[in-house]
């Protein structure tokens, strides 16, 4: 519990500590707090308006009104008892809304997402993946349908479980299980492909 | 056909949606098909890989968004605190809270024991008190109070567990005490383990802050006629409200608040003259990290809980203070020098005489008893 509120460079907060923070802000008007969701939920968010409204400007805005919204609301924060998926539901519907009063587009189809993925630290410390590999993992993502795309990077980079995609893309967990699994299945095979080349070279 | 089978349990497991049962089948298929071992283990790295931290970014979006919320009308900034003015982390490791932990349930053991043998009084007064607090105390209070040298354990209706330093008093209202919430008014220094609860805050007041908390562990010392009242956070966290200012505090663990005697007047004046002038007032309350003594780990700020007494560079003048309250005696310094004399010690069932003893054996002071009163004098050079 005490580690909540050192502001260090970890990456998600995990339900309890995000009731944690809504309970602080509804309370204490704790501006800290505050600044602490902002910041675990922000690019996540982003990224997904931008998946649907195709424009990083609206995608920011629509994420800062929601985030708006939750301060003018704090008194009322707890009564949000899933918060994380209470932002994302948001997210898609201000942004599906965005979206009809730009173009008159009516219906939201998953293959017509624009899917961006988070860029790898280079800072991180340096691994089996090189750079030839990663390259060829981000070439075998590009290829993948815009549908298995988006379910497979908020499985990966937002952490939602199957059963809150499914909610949130309405689809049915079966497709979200066969999506990730044919996005992994790919990469693997480009994984797979030189290693291969290179034992049997070695081996004649 | 195995290998879909292998990806469709690997995207369970790295998804965290795997089964228990999934989980062995895939090390099962795994050690069937070796071949397989290096491009799962490389998608897993490829799944985990942390991605870049887009830190400024997130500063600059989340000013903007500040200053989109003051437009709106809601002006949410509370000048933070001055990560300037810390010292060096001193608690960076957890295992010293562990151990922490331990030796304050220790403590609590032996402070029960220590309760019943000590003497303290328990009186229902109908009295106002602290004019400055709530104006929900009016009906009958609880008011619980210590002796100079001497220590008590206290809890409260709703569980929370108080320590009470010596010359101390906690003031509470009977009837409204956990009401709404949970106040207490505290003059000296107390201990408090508060008992979490979310919907009923925990405020405390003393004459120069009050202090609001969930559930948390800290001390407060504010004993009148001493120039620096403290507030040391050892887990949870704590907002600080400085009497006539309108700036909240939040501490961390393992941090402390100080502020000088100077500040509240020099606050008051500023108030008073211009209500935006913080600047001034900000010089006189320090936040620093709490002092941990190497050799045992003693936390100094709140050693007495164990019934230590403990020290470390503070004045000659400060360490007098607190033993006064330790042991219920009057220090007089005859020398104006030696009150500046910096000194670092813990002790635990030494006496007065061995303390001053063990002092002399840093610090050259001379000393005489008289009844309650000891007067510290310079050492004649020949």
């Amino acid at each position: 519990m005490a580690d909540l509120f050192v502001m260090n460079g970890k990456n998600s907060l995990d339900s309890t500590d995000v009731y944690q923070l809504q309970q602080r802000i509804a309370a204490y008007d704790d501006e800290g707090s505050y600044k602490k969701l902002f910041f675990n939920f922000f690019l996540p968010l982003k990224s997904f308006s931008f998946s649907i409204i195709k424009s990083k400007e609206t995608a920011e805005e629509i994420v800062s009104d929601i985030f708006l919204d939750i301060w003018i609301k704090r008194k009322e924060l707890c009564a949000i008892k899933d918060l994380k998926m209470y932002l994302y539901t948001s997210v898609r519907n201000n942004s599906l809304r965005r979206l009809h009063q730009n173009k008159k587009a009516t219906i939201f189809s998953l293959d017509e997402l624009h899917v961006e993925f988070e860029s790898p630290d280079e800072n991180a410390e340096a691994s089996l993946l090189t750079h030839e590999l990663s390259f060829k993992i981000q070439a075998a993502i590009e290829q993948l349908p815009h549908r298995c795309r988006i379910i497979f990077k908020l499985a990966k980079e937002d952490k939602l479980k199957y059963q809150e995609i499914a909610v949130l893309l309405n689809v049915s967990i079966k497709t979200i299980d066969n999506q990730i699994a044919t996005a992994i299945k790919k990469i693997a095979t480009v994984l797979k492909l030189p290693i291969k080349k290179i034992s049997s070279r070695s081996g004649h | 056909m195995s290998t879909d089978r292998t990806f469709t349990l690997l995207s369970r497991k790295l998804a965290g949606e795997a089964t228990v049962s999934e989980l062995s089948e895939l090390a099962e298929l795994l050690a069937a098909y070796p071949d397989q071992q290096l491009p799962v283990t490389l998608v897993e790295e490829y799944w985990n890989r942390a991605s870049e931290k887009e830190q400024d970014f997130l500063e600059a979006t989340y000013h903007l968004h500040l200053n989109r919320l003051k437009n709106s009308g809601y002006d949410i900034t509370a000048p933070a605190p001055d990560e300037t003015d810390q010292q060096a982390m001193l608690l960076s490791d957890t295992s010293f809270k562990k151990r922490y932990l331990k030796k304050i349930f220790v403590a609590a053991a032996f402070a029960v024991v220590a309760t019943s043998l000590l003497f303290f009084l328990f009186t229902s007064k109908k009295k106002m008190m602290m004019p400055a607090t709530s104006d929900i105390i009016k009906s009958p209070q609880s008011e619980v109070s210590t002796k100079n040298g001497s220590r008590t354990k206290i809890q409260l209706p709703d569980g929370t567990t108080v320590w009470l330093n010596g010359s101390s008093k906690l003031v509470y209202d009977n009837e409204n005490f956990g009401g709404q919430l949970r106040e207490v008014t505290l003059t000296g220094e107390g201990y408090f383990d508060v008992v979490k609860n979310a919907a009923k805050p925990f405020i405390i007041h003393t004459s120069k802050m009050d202090i609001k908390v969930l559930g948390t562990l800290f001390n407060v010392r504010c004993y009148p006629g001493e120039k620096n009242t403290e507030t040391s956070l050892i887990r949870g966290s704590i907002e600080v409200t400085l009497k006539n200012r309108k700036d909240k505090i939040m501490l961390r663990p393992s941090e402390k608040l100080i502020i000088s005697d100077e500040a509240v007047t020099a606050g008051k004046l500023t108030a008073a003259d211009n209500p935006a002038g913080k600047g001034i007032a900000m010089d006189m309350i320090t936040l620093r990290h709490l002092t941990v003594l190497p050799q045992d780990s003693t936390v100094v700020e709140t050693a007495w809980v164990e019934n230590k007494l403990a020290f470390s560079s503070e004045s000659f003048e400060e360490v007098a203070l607190k033993m006064e309250k330790w042991y219920g005696v009057v220090i007089v310094f005859a020398n104006e020098k030696l009150k500046r004399e910096p000194l670092t010690a813990t002790f635990k069932k030494e006496t007065l005489i061995e303390v001053l003893h063990a002092l002399q054996l840093t610090t050259r002071f001379n000393f005489k008893i008289d009844n309650d009163t000891i007067t510290i004098s310079k050492i004649k050079t020949m």
